[in-house]
């Protein structure tokens, strides 16, 4: 091989579309287009198997192909000539290159249409670099090299540090825009039912986004989410042309019926690269570290895989420290006079627990009921302070008895009444405790 | 020309202007041993009568393929637009090859300035465009035989019946 398909890697990442070659056993040749090659080993690479077509009837008889891929930074152009081994239609390698499928076939609309039916293993014969037609001028862009193994050890040592769920979230958004050097990050974490995913921070083109939430198993986030495998995309643009194409194929056919309309990207207007990597533990699914960028290829498989570690370990702290506060006491219970000066409206709707305050919404869900639990208990008795241990005992708030996440909700609280600089505000003042802080007389509504 | 198969119903004039409108190509072949070889092809070219396409091939990418035409093994040809990935697959024989001349070249030039405009719509960089170029080229004749929709999708490798549209 004059090439190791490790050196090679960039090539793979479809934003340049891979052209293989088969042929019939008359000696008749068959060129198609593909829209995914995965890299699996030194000697390996896997396509995609979406429709039964003629390089599908080919390979059955002659399993010798001719790959031909680009380099999307340097122009540089290689020959893969190629052995077909097997088909697998389940496993890691399969499942990796189905979430994928699935993630961009849903922000199309066609979930219901594209289906992967295997990952064709192949093991590359020989890998050549074609003698270059016209001038090849090297990267057009500065590649951002991935967090170096000393990078993750800091990250990893800094989230061990933290002590409860909002310091958590901090260090970790601190650590993937600082050292790590991401531009727009988004953390989510799973709501009470599992089902959608909470924006409890992000950094970027949505500023702190608190509070978006994304059903499980919608879009790229979504489909990475529920199928708790990373997505990367090199370059979303091409991705969705290809995919538009299909659909523009699929709306000329009797399944047109089945399509559904594209959803709207939820973060940078214009995003290029994206990565999803979810948070779990043995299977339960915990949330998402979503990134993205506006440049082309800016995740490669490194940092694919630099997240992962970073998310692995995150996983184990979320789970670590939501042990630790169930342990809290009650908080003591702190009266604080009101401050006559200022009259904060809040109203409160019992239909969707939605929360306004000085006629400005803020939340609703379970975070708008405790809110309005804790004000209520304000304006009713002066109380100021709290416990995690108190509210998850209080029926009024209804928690999930299958999975707590009071944590989760607490911060995305906090974090909604900083974003709009209300006069209540919701301060952790140790692991597990609360204090209420309001600047005025409150007038609580409440409708039904 | 050897046209050595008419087929002038086969290439209906909406697939011709499609053809000239700055596709991105590929040409395969097949060798001795059932062994598929491929190379980069170029602004194809299609006879006023619709009988035969003109491709351009860089001769130094294009050995293998090369070797395989002289023994007038079958070839099939790829093209596709980067912009919406329609696209189309002819199958067919080669005609033969020859070094491209001075009006090939000037039509080449033509042709790549319109795969230029696509490639920017959909914001490949100028470098990356360049580096895709060929300048020895050769000309070869492909007479086609059957073609197949390559517009990824319900359909695609589906045959064209002659004279229908195929988009």
């Amino acid at each position: 091989m004059g090439v190791s398909l490790e050196a090679i890697r960039r090539c793979l990442d479809g934003v340049i579309p891979s052209t293989i070659c088969t042929a019939a056993a008359d000696g008749t040749p068959n060129v198609t287009y593909l829209s995914v090659v995965n890299y699996l080993d030194p000697s390996h690479v896997a396509l995609s198997f979406q429709f039964f077509n003629k390089t599908r009837a080919n390979i059955e008889v002659n399993p010798r192909a001719q790959l031909w891929v680009v380099d999307p930074d340097s122009g540089r152009q290689y020959r893969l000539d190629l052995v077909y081994e097997r088909t697998e239609q389940s496993g890691p390698v399969f499942e990796r290159m189905n979430t994928r499928l699935i993630a961009l076939a849903s922000l199309t609309g066609m979930a219901k249409v594209f289906r992967l039916l295997g990952a064709d293993i192949y093991r590359v014969l020989t890998c050549e670099e074609v003698a270059p037609g016209g001038s090849v001028d090297g990267p057009t862009e500065a590649i951002s090299p991935p967090p170096t193994l000393d990078v993750i050890a800091q990250v990893t040592e800094a989230l061990s540090a933290c002590t409860d769920l909002e310091a958590l979230v901090t260090a970790t958004l601190g650590a993937l825009r600082g050292p790590m050097g991401y531009e727009h990050v988004v953390l989510m974490l799973t709501d009470e039912t599992g089902e959608r995913l909470l924006t409890v921070d992000s950094h970027g083109a949505m500023g702190s986004g608190a509070g978006a939430e994304i059903p499980v198993g919608e879009g790229v986030w979504g489909t990475a989410a529920a199928q708790q495998r990373p997505i990367r995309i090199a370059q979303l643009g091409r991705d969705l042309l290809y995919s538009r194409a299909v659909r523009r194929r699929v709306e000329t056919t009797d399944r047109a019926g089945t399509l559904a309309k594209e959803i709207p990207w939820p973060g940078l207007e214009r995003p290029q690269s994206l990565l999803a990597v979810p948070l779990g533990l043995r299977g339960e699914l915990l949330g998402l570290l979503a990134l993205e960028s506006a440049r082309p290829l800016r995740f490669a498989h490194d940092d694919e895989a630099a997240v992962t570690v970073v998310a692995r370990h995150l996983s184990l702290q979320l789970r670590a420290l939501a042990v630790a506060d169930e342990s809290e006491p009650r908080a003591a219970a702190g009266i604080a006079p009101a401050d006559g000066d200022r009259r904060v409206r809040f109203r409160y709707h019992a239909e969707d627990d939605s929360v306004f305050i000085d006629d400005r919404y803020v939340i609703k869900g379970l975070s708008g009921r405790i809110l309005h639990r804790l004000v209520g208990l304000f304006v009713a008795d002066g109380r100021t302070t709290f416990s995690n241990k108190e509210l998850r005992l209080d029926a009024q708030l209804r928690l999930s008895t299958l999975r707590d996440n009071l944590e989760t909700r607490l911060l995305l609280l906090r974090r909604r009444l900083d974003d709009h600089a209300t006069p209540i505000r919701l301060v952790r003042t140790g692991r597990g405790q609360l204090r209420l802080e309001v600047t005025g007389a409150v007038e609580l509504t409440a409708a039904s | 020309m050897d046209a050595t198969e008419p087929c002038s119903e086969l290439l209906v004039p909406e697939m011709v202007t499609f053809l000239h409108g700055g596709l991105a190509a590929f040409l395969g072949t097949c060798g001795a041993g059932l062994v598929p070889a491929l190379t980069r092809a170029y602004a194809p070219r299609v006879a006023p009568d619709r009988r035969a396409i003109d491709l351009f091939l860089g001769r130094t990418q294009a050995g293998a393929c090369l070797a395989n035409l002289a023994a007038r093994r079958p070839l099939a040809f790829t093209a596709g637009n980067v912009v919406d990935y329609r696209g189309l697959q002819i199958k067919g024989v080669s005609a033969g090859w020859q070094d491209a001349d001075a009006a090939d070249v000037e039509w080449v030039d033509d042709y790549w300035r319109l795969f230029v405009a696509n490639c920017q719509r959909v914001e490949l960089t100028a470098a990356l465009i360049t580096s895709l170029r060929c300048r020895d080229l050769v000309r070869v004749t492909l007479v086609p035989t059957a073609i197949f929709r390559q517009t990824p999708g319900p359909g695609a490798g589906s045959a064209v019946a002659e004279g229908t549209t195929w988009a």
